[in-house]
């Protein structure tokens, strides 16, 4: 309780239009920056991670997107949220790490990330059970945007609005991407009983 | 929201199962941030009021030229024409026959014909006081 109380806090000091200010005075440019990495880093680890499975692998790529936001900062004007903005490099980077993974593996880059799963058992950083790898499995057989919408929609509770915004697709679409997307993970567990 | 979801997801839940090393996210902010390069940022300079109303007083004098040009052509276009209405008179009175065609089928206002007539009176009481 007492933590949640914390981030709370931290979340009500977060002044967005403000910090954007900041981003862009040489001066607090950098002050302004951890503010963002502090308020976004876990959002952005968790979706990274539901894409990329392996702890290790969304360190490097969550560094990977700040590294990527910070150099490109001065090419941010505030047109767009800043979290649309983020998501958006963070979702190039995992799609990027997925397919050179796939080329480090020999794998087409036209097969599906099944093989990310295959050694979510042994991994230190998952506790979860049968069924939730069952699960992971499925989500990693379809295409990589279905993936993205079901793990947004799903995981993220993330508005179909907000979701059109940052992968520029319209609310219908996500929404019939998001139905095929489950339609499939049935399937999946029928054909897998 | 729940609605769209199937069976088989609620009896999962939402938690895939992923943990993160103890204290992660707050080692990763702090060495994340020091690790950073330096930018340079490009600092926007605050427009100053004179190039913020420019484009106004720009737009503003061009309408005052178009209206001050448009009153000069017209001034000077009605009084070439009144000139060119006199002279017609004149001439329509130096022959007399083509008078009633001027003014019957010329363009000839009322305004002149009175002016006309006028200085025909005019002429005509000069020549009786003469006398």
């Amino acid at each position: 309780m007492k933590r949640n109380n914390k981030l709370m806090a931290a979340r009500e000091k977060y002044d967005e239009a403000q910090v954007i200010e900041l981003l862009h005075k040489q001066d607090t440019c950098r002050s302004a920056f951890g503010k963002v990495i502090e308020h976004y880093s876990e959002q952005l680890y968790w979706h990274i991670r539901r894409m990329v499975i392996d702890h290790d692998d969304a360190n490097d790529v969550l560094q990977n997107t700040f590294i990527k936001a910070w150099t490109n900062i001065d090419n941010f004007r505030g047109d767009a949220k800043l979290s649309t903005w983020l998501y958006k490099i963070a979702i190039n980077e995992s799609i990027t790490f997925i397919n050179k993974k796939k080329a480090l593996n020999n794998i087409s880059i036209d097969d599906d990330d099944s093989f990310l799963v295959n050694n979510l058992e042994a991994d230190k950083y998952f506790d979860g059970d049968e069924a939730q790898i069952k699960l992971q499995k499925a989500i990693a057989t379809l295409p990589d945007k279905q993936r993205l919408v079901f793990n947004m929609r799903y995981y993220e509770e993330m508005k179909y609005e907000d979701m059109s915004e940052i992968l520029g697709t319209s609310v219908g679409a996500l929404k019939a991407s998001y139905h095929h997307a489950l339609k499939k993970i049935e399937t999946f567990f029928e054909n897998n009983d | 929201m729940k609605k769209e979801e199937s069976k088989i997801l609620d009896k999962l839940g939402k938690n895939p199962g992923f943990k993160v090393p103890e204290n992660y996210f707050n080692d990763f902010n702090a060495k994340l941030l020091e690790s950073l390069p330096e930018v340079k940022i490009t600092e926007e300079v605050k427009p100053t009021m004179w190039v913020r109303v420019r484009p106004f007083i720009y737009m503003a004098a061009m309408f005052a030229g178009v209206w001050l040009m448009m009153n000069i052509f017209s001034i000077g276009k009605s009084s070439a024409s009144s000139e060119q209405r006199a002279a017609q008179i004149s001439a329509g009175v130096a022959v007399e026959k083509n008078a009633d065609e001027l003014i019957n089928y010329g363009s000839v206002s009322d305004y002149d014909i009175m002016t006309y007539e006028d200085s025909v009176y005019m002429e005509m009481e000069e020549q009786k006081n003469e006398k």
